[in-house]
């Protein structure tokens, strides 16, 4: 099978980076499924979610893997939209990126990555569970 | 899955990079490349040729690496990058303070005027 063909898809994995490839892999099919080729930053887009599921399970379940990480992927035909949910705190998204930040830091990038390669980055927390969305808007045909 | 390959040419170690560079391999990277500079290695050069994907740990750990080497006297090189890892580099500013070699079309200076 090359393609998945649905419009929303929706997958619990164990809160560990060792999943990582496997979240890259099924959001690399889910774009390769695009048949009109209109989404085109396929390396921008795998990378917020990996920063993303990264996030969840470092900072949201301070790595412990027994505590599910859940990925839904809603291709719809004007946008693509990634959801992450964790069962951590929460956090606040910055206001904006930060010019001046230290460039010789060596940890920190991963929300300003994903807001760059992103049409929209956002996070809500409710009932417990903490919910990153990334959207890409698809171009015109 | 990140494999390394290492090769050795005076004080210069070359890490050849293939696979993936995320939060996941970067602690094995960072212990070879610690291992190489404690037996001597001033210069290090990460060869990302075959390096297909970079996270923001991945990058963390070049400005780590980057330090180390300035602080042992030598520096970090990165080389032939992919247009993708060219990009992120870009887009985090580190292009302009990471060592970075892309082979560019051969000059020949011999034949210039």
């Amino acid at each position: 099978m090359s393609e998945i063909r649905a419009e929303r898809i929706e997958v619990r994995f164990p809160g560990s980076s060792r999943y990582l490839p496997a979240v890259r892999a099924l959001v690399r099919e889910v774009i390769a499924g695009d048949e009109d080729g209109r989404m085109n930053d396929v390396s921008g887009i795998l990378l917020a979610v990996h920063e993303a599921f990264v996030n969840a399970v470092r900072h949201g379940h301070h790595g412990d893997a027994g505590q599910a990480v859940s990925l839904v992927v809603e291709d719809g035909p004007e946008c693509l939209e990634i959801r992450v949910l964790d069962q951590g705190a929460g956090f606040v998204m910055p206001d904006a990126l930060d010019d001046d930040s230290d460039l010789t830091s060596e940890g920190g990038r991963g929300l300003g990555i994903m807001r760059a390669v992103m049409d929209s980055v956002s996070v809500e927390h409710a009932g417990g569970i903490t919910t990153v969305s990334l959207v890409k808007n698809k171009g015109r045909l | 899955v990140l494999h390394i390959r290492g090769d050795v040419r005076d004080r210069v170690r070359v890490f050849h990079l293939e696979g993936t560079l995320t939060t996941v391999e970067v602690p094995f990277l960072k212990r070879e490349v610690r291992a190489a500079m404690q037996e001597g290695a001033r210069d290090i050069v990460l060869d990302l040729a075959g390096t297909e994907f970079i996270d923001s740990a991945g990058l963390g750990a070049f400005v780590a690496l980057h330090k180390a080497t300035l602080e042992a006297k030598g520096r970090l090189t990165l080389k032939s990058p992919r247009p993708n890892i060219m990009a992120l580099l870009e887009l985090t500013r580190l292009h302009r303070v990471l060592g970075i070699e892309t082979p560019g079309p051969a000059l020949d200076r011999t034949t210039l005027p």
